[in-house]
């Protein structure tokens, strides 16, 4: 049993990993026809639906954390939560800039989730080993898929290696808040529930950099400062949130 | 001007173990590694598929039998510089190209010569060499072009958005009208 302390921190941290996964894929899926061919449309649309799966699987074990039900739940805290309740890490939530800033958003995500799932299929809460055997599978292939265009796009032509550069330059800083701690995450670490962001950022930034370099893409080298725990929630949020929730609100407690 | 299309590549797909290729569709790419990616996203993934192929367009011989014309059968002796060729073919009332037996001819022609030949209803044919296939059976990461049986998906007719909103709608105006 968990004591109610550890429990809170569980919460928050559910919520984290959920609403990462969810803001990403709402942010990608604005993307869904305006990818720059049909076939890659239809390959990053799914990337973006599958984070949407990510983020409900989730909030269904949020559901079961707080005994609601994990079917209806999860559509209450997409659709009924206030902007300033999501957890996720602001990079997420920035807006589309151009093809390569997506494309590499999603790269650095998939990369991080490639170390950090089979961390938690470690986890001694089952229902987090569970959660990530599921999403390991789909996260294989999209990390093959965003690899092959981060290479073809850095090392491209001209233009294209100097988009990915200037995304590159935006996200790197930003994305570092994704292997933030929580206020409490300690107690989960030590009960063995989740592990150690600063080893994941260790092993991730050790497969991402030398990547990043082979595309010749010139990675920032700013210094990381994780121990920062309170950043200001940006003001994206509000209105992706706001879009989000447009037609449930509508006719709240519809079922669609 | 150049232009800026990116080649196409033909899709193969097997639908279930043990089962003869067949011709799915084609997808643009800029070299056979996101032609299999995209063909992955766009065939394999629902529906599902087991093995994919692709191939470049520009290898791929396409002729009715009328279009062939006639052709005879080389009949010399099988010389060092053969290649084996893949065959689809549409026959009788089919509207798929289905695998046929593998051909060792001298040319892209000779070989469907052959095909046409062994195969007295089929009218349509497609023959590429072997060699220009990549197989998602060939590839290091092969768990990526698994195919994914769990994922469920509903129609657009699952979602009566229209309808709902309609009915909202009027609801809203008779409690306004109340």
């Amino acid at each position: 049993m968990l004591d109610a302390r550890t429990r809170a921190a569980l919460d928050s941290k559910l919520l984290r990993l959920g609403d990462d996964e969810f803001i990403l894929g709402h942010r990608n899926s604005e993307l869904a026809g305006h990818g720059p061919i049909l076939e890659e449309d239809i390959a990053f649309a799914n990337l973006a639906l599958d984070e949407l799966g990510h983020g409900i699987l989730w909030y269904r074990i949020v559901s079961m954390l707080r005994d609601e039900d994990p079917e209806t739940y999860p559509d209450k805290l997409v659709y009924q939560r206030v902007a300033s309740d999501f957890r996720n890490a602001d990079v997420v939530a920035l807006p589309h800039a151009d093809w390569a800033f997506s494309m590499l958003r999603q790269f650095l995500f998939d990369a991080y989730e490639s170390v950090h799932l089979p961390a938690l299929l470690a986890s001694r809460y089952a229902p987090i080993a569970e959660a990530a055997a599921k999403i390991k599978q789909e996260e294989v292939f999209h990390l093959h898929h965003t690899k092959a265009w981060t290479l073809r796009l850095g090392q491209g032509t001209e233009e294209s290696n100097r988009r990915m550069q200037q995304a590159l330059d935006t996200l790197w800083t930003a994305f570092q808040e994704v292997f933030l701690s929580l206020p409490e995450e300690s107690l989960l670490v030590e009960s063995r529930i989740t592990p150690d962001l600063r080893e994941i950022h260790f092993e991730w930034k050790q497969t991402v950099v030398p990547f990043l370099e082979s595309c010749n893409l010139i990675v920032p080298d700013t210094p990381v400062r994780l121990e920062t725990p309170d950043v200001a929630h940006s003001t994206y949020i509000d209105a992706l949130v706001a879009e989000l929730q447009q037609v449930s609100r509508i006719g709240r407690d519809t079922v669609w | 001007m150049t232009s800026t299309q990116w080649p196409v590549y033909q899709v193969f797909e097997r639908p279930a173990p043990g089962r003869p290729m067949r011709a799915g569709g084609s997808v643009h790419a800029v070299d056979a590694e996101t032609a299999l990616q995209n063909a992955w996203a766009v065939y394999g993934r629902r529906p599902t598929a087991v093995c994919l192929w692709v191939v470049p367009r520009r290898l791929v011989l396409m002729k009715t039998r009328e279009e062939l014309g006639g052709l005879s059968p080389d009949l010399g002796t099988r010389a060092e510089s053969d290649q084996t060729f893949c065959v689809f073919r549409r026959s009788g009332s089919k509207l798929v190209y289905d695998e046929g037996p593998q051909v060792v001819a001298p040319s892209a022609e000779q070989a469907m010569v052959r095909a046409f030949n062994d195969v007295e209803d089929c009218f349509a044919c497609w023959v590429f060499p072997s060699t220009a296939v990549t197989s998602s059976e060939s590839q290091t990461a092969e768990c990526a072009f698994a195919p994914q049986p769990y994922k469920w998906f509903r129609d657009h007719k699952s979602f009566p958005i229209v309808a709902l909103l309609r009915e909202i709608r009027a609801d809203a105006a008779e409690s306004n009208h109340a």
